[in-house]
């Protein structure tokens, strides 16, 4: 797993879910933040947990920081039938609200477009 | 800590932040030990007194599992876990679940009349719940190492036997209702409805009581889902304005998609007459357990809520603070409860442990060894 820095302009992790969507970027610290999440944004989390699942069903993509392919955001993911790129370690340091980016979960990278 | 790793590495969904001192000192030993129990009366192997250690508030597991190995009761341990496959299933849906879900109508009923009860009888409430409770967890958390199992080895065999993708075998598992898709289900309901209208004022507290018990860790210290009405509205009103989301319609494209690769990979697989049947087994049994698995995340330790509404009571009536009773440990609320200790001291210890918790929320063990 290895994760680059922003200004390479993509950001790689753990493929858990197949699958490519493009999408603006909200962070969901915890559930405080849920109100600000827009239904077809990428969900970009420390974790996901099952507090965290009807955001993810609104959700176009998921990247965690955290997780591997039998985490709780990867089984949902496959299940919706949503990318999602976890483990990236650091996305949510990196990654800002309102960027616009590609969630390859096929290959397990982000990349940034803005 | 030579032979004991993070729980944070181990399983990265549970256990990231550090445990309050009441969660350290109360839940996590009973839970323990009840996991302890439930592995020799269930596979027969005893699981030793220090397997774990709490280290800055967070959790450490013995990695030295051969040591687990080296007893009588690991010669049996396959046979009797095969054994129980389909027992397990059907001791899951048709007694522990709903024995379990019973207990949390019956917690939420008693919950209710706290205010009528003295600080002595609501901790006592609260103790004989979370041993009941743990008992339950171990027997919820185990269910789902058959579906781990499970989704492994039909990964493993899709990736060798069948002539697809090797992610191909993530559309068998999809398509099955469970309580995530409930969830859902229920909020795409809710927004199909008018605020205004009288059903919607039933179905929003219905909500909060069905599935509002959804923890964001194994932690007494931070708020369930159903603390959040906001939130929830919020998510309504999404649904609301995007009906193309209808959970019930994303799930039965997901099953027609899985009938689909069921066929489609019963059609490509490499020496078919000796690994269709083989094929057809381990399929049978992953769509069994696989959605069990995702539906016991959301029991487990479901009584939180409960008991958040119990302490929160307990810590103003102590003087400590809603928020800060969760920075005790349990022997000092017996003592208080009992009237043996300093009521302004305990408020200082809390908020001391409270200050203590913060900073170590910042020191996240896998970060702290790069």
């Amino acid at each position: 797993m290895k994760t680059e820095n922003k200004q390479d302009g993509f950001i790689s992790g753990t493929a858990a879910s197949s699958g490519v969507a493009k999408g603006l970027v909200r962070i969901i610290q915890d559930e405080k933040d849920f109100s600000s999440f827009q239904a077809g944004e990428v969900l970009v989390a420390k974790i996901t947990n099952p507090i965290f699942t009807p955001i993810i069903f609104l959700a176009c993509a998921i990247v965690t920081d955290v997780g591997s392919r039998l985490s709780h955001a990867a089984i949902v993911a496959r299940e919706l039938g949503i990318p999602a790129v976890v483990g990236t370690e650091n996305a949510t340091k990196v990654l800002k609200d309102g960027d616009i980016v590609v969630v390859d979960g096929s290959k397990g990278v982000v990349h940034l477009l803005t | 800590m030579k032979n004991y790793r993070w729980v944070g590495n181990l399983y990265p969904d549970w256990f990231r932040r550090p445990a309050s001192p009441l969660e350290r000192t109360w839940r996590w030993p009973l839970a323990l030990k009840a996991a302890q129990r439930f592995v020799k009366q269930r596979l027969g192997i005893t699981i030793p007194d220090n397997y774990y250690i709490p280290k800055d508030g967070r959790l450490y597991l013995r990695t030295d599992y051969y040591r687990l190995l080296m007893q009588w009761g690991t010669l049996a341990f396959l046979f009797k876990f095969i054994r129980r496959l389909s027992k397990e299933k059907q001791n899951f849906e048709s007694e522990v679940l709903p024995a379990y879900k019973a207990l949390l109508s019956s917690w939420r009923q008693e919950s209710q009349t706290f205010k009528d009860m003295n600080t002595a009888e609501i901790w006592q409430w609260m103790k004989s719940i979370m041993e009941v409770d743990v008992a339950y967890t171990v027997k919820i958390v185990y269910v789902g190492t058959y579906g781990f199992l499970f989704d492994f080895l039909l990964a493993q065999f899709y990736k060798r036997f069948v002539k697809d993708e090797p992610d191909g075998y993530h559309a068998l598992l999809a398509g099955f209702p469970n309580r995530t898709f409930e969830m859902n289900a229920e909020l795409f309901r809710l927004s199909r409805i008018d605020k205004e209208n009288q059903s919607f004022g039933v179905g929003f507290p219905d909500f909060l009581t069905n599935f509002g018990l959804e923890k964001s860790d194994w932690e007494l210290a931070l708020p369930v889902l159903g603390e959040y009405p906001p939130a929830i509205m919020h998510l309504i009103d999404s649904y609301r304005i995007h009906p193309e989301l209808d959970p019930t319609l994303r799930l039965e494209k997901a099953k027609a998609k899985r009938k689909e690769k069921y066929m489609y990979a019963l059609g490509h697989l490499k020496y078919a007459f000796i690994t269709k049947p083989v094929f057809r087994w381990i399929v049978r049994w992953a769509q069994a357990y696989v959605p069990l698995r995702e539906t016991r995340q959301h029991f487990i330790g479901a009584a939180t809520y409960f008991l958040r509404q119990g302490l929160k009571l307990l810590g103003e009536r102590l003087g400590v603070g809603q928020e800060k009773i969760f920075f005790l440990e349990k022997s000092e609320i017996d003592e208080a409860v009992r009237g043996g200790i300093n009521l302004l001291n305990l408020k200082q210890v809390s908020d001391g442990r409270y200050n203590l918790w913060l900073s170590q929320k910042e020191h996240i063990p896998n970060e702290d060894r790069k």
